[in-house]
């Protein structure tokens, strides 16, 4: 039998409750998560069913107090593997005897992760428009130097084409990714305001 | 202090009660958890952050680390006190007007 498995899937960073509950599914199935490569192959390994649970989280970045090292470690204390780490995204794995990450209705919860998936979802954005600034800044520069027509039509063949590629990506993912986590965290707050 | 709107949510409440002892994280959920007869299952990114609020308005404050160990200890300060009582103070009032009310 086959003890590690690779399974393909892609989840936005709008869609981390999807993927979490894929990842629990599988968890349920006897399918322990293990890592993610290139952001769309899952490994696996063969485990006891139901043993765990799995919550994607970022970590807390609180301007006062705590740092993210001690996040860590509260982490660990709480009985919280960090099974893989992406980016800043945390793979949190707990047993599942010992009990929820929290309650099904917390909503705070639910709004805190919303909020700090918005901001991720902005910084990587602010930072992928700095690389898109920056490689078209250079490539128009060269543009302009005394080359040759050849090398000229080149660069200009990449800032047209990273200027493209830019206004797609951010029209067709960035939009509709920041928008639904905005109408997410609103219809989180209005609960609030409510019940908390 | 402002009194009119200083209601404490249910986690700070709750985390300021189990802290009248002092607790590290685990215990401040695990103490939180047995309160609440189990109801309040208080999320490790919500208790976090709860903590560096209330230890930056001076509510809790962190003990002094035990050489042999790596947890942090919290406990509640004076301050904090006195808001667990004025809350408890409004929680009070909350309770009477419903019950005088709904006549129970």
């Amino acid at each position: 039998m086959k003890e590690y498995k690779k399974v393909w899937n892609f989840f936005f960073i709008s869609q981390a409750d999807e993927e979490e509950r894929w990842l629990n599914e599988m968890a349920r199935n006897g399918w322990n998560f293990v890592r993610v490569q290139c952001l769309c192959r899952y490994v696996f390994k063969r485990g006891k069913p139901g043993e765990f649970i799995y919550k994607l989280d970022l970590p807390e970045n609180m301007p006062h107090g705590l740092g993210k090292e001690e996040y860590y470690n509260f982490l660990t204390e709480c009985g919280i593997r960090i099974v893989h780490e992406h980016k800043e995204w945390m793979y949190l794995q707990k047993p599942a005897d010992e009990g929820p990450f929290n309650n099904e209705n917390d909503t705070f919860a639910k709004l805190k992760m919303t909020n700090k998936s918005y901001s991720y979802a902005i910084r990587t954005l602010s930072m992928l428009l700095r690389v898109f600034t920056v490689i078209m800044a250079v490539a128009i520069l060269c543009q302009h130097l005394p080359i040759g027509v050849n090398l000229q039509n080149f660069f200009e063949g990449i800032v047209l084409g990273v200027g493209i590629g830019a206004i797609f990506a951010i029209t067709i993912i960035w939009v509709p990714i920041i928008t639904k986590l905005r109408k997410k965290m609103n219809a989180l707050i209005d609960e609030i305001a409510i019940k908390h | 202090m402002n009194t009119s709107n200083n209601a404490l949510t249910e986690a700070v409440y709750y985390i300021l009660l189990a802290l009248v002892e002092p607790l590290h994280g685990y215990g401040i959920m695990q103490r939180t958890a047995q309160l609440s007869g189990g109801r309040l299952v208080i999320s490790a990114g919500t208790l976090y952050g709860a903590l560096s609020t209330l230890l930056e308005k001076g509510w809790i404050e962190q003990l002094e680390l035990q050489a042999d160990s790596r947890k942090k200890e919290y406990k509640i300060t004076s301050a904090g006190r006195a808001v667990l009582e004025q809350e408890l103070t409004r929680l009070e009032e909350l309770v009477r007007n419903g019950v005088k009310i709904l006549k129970r």
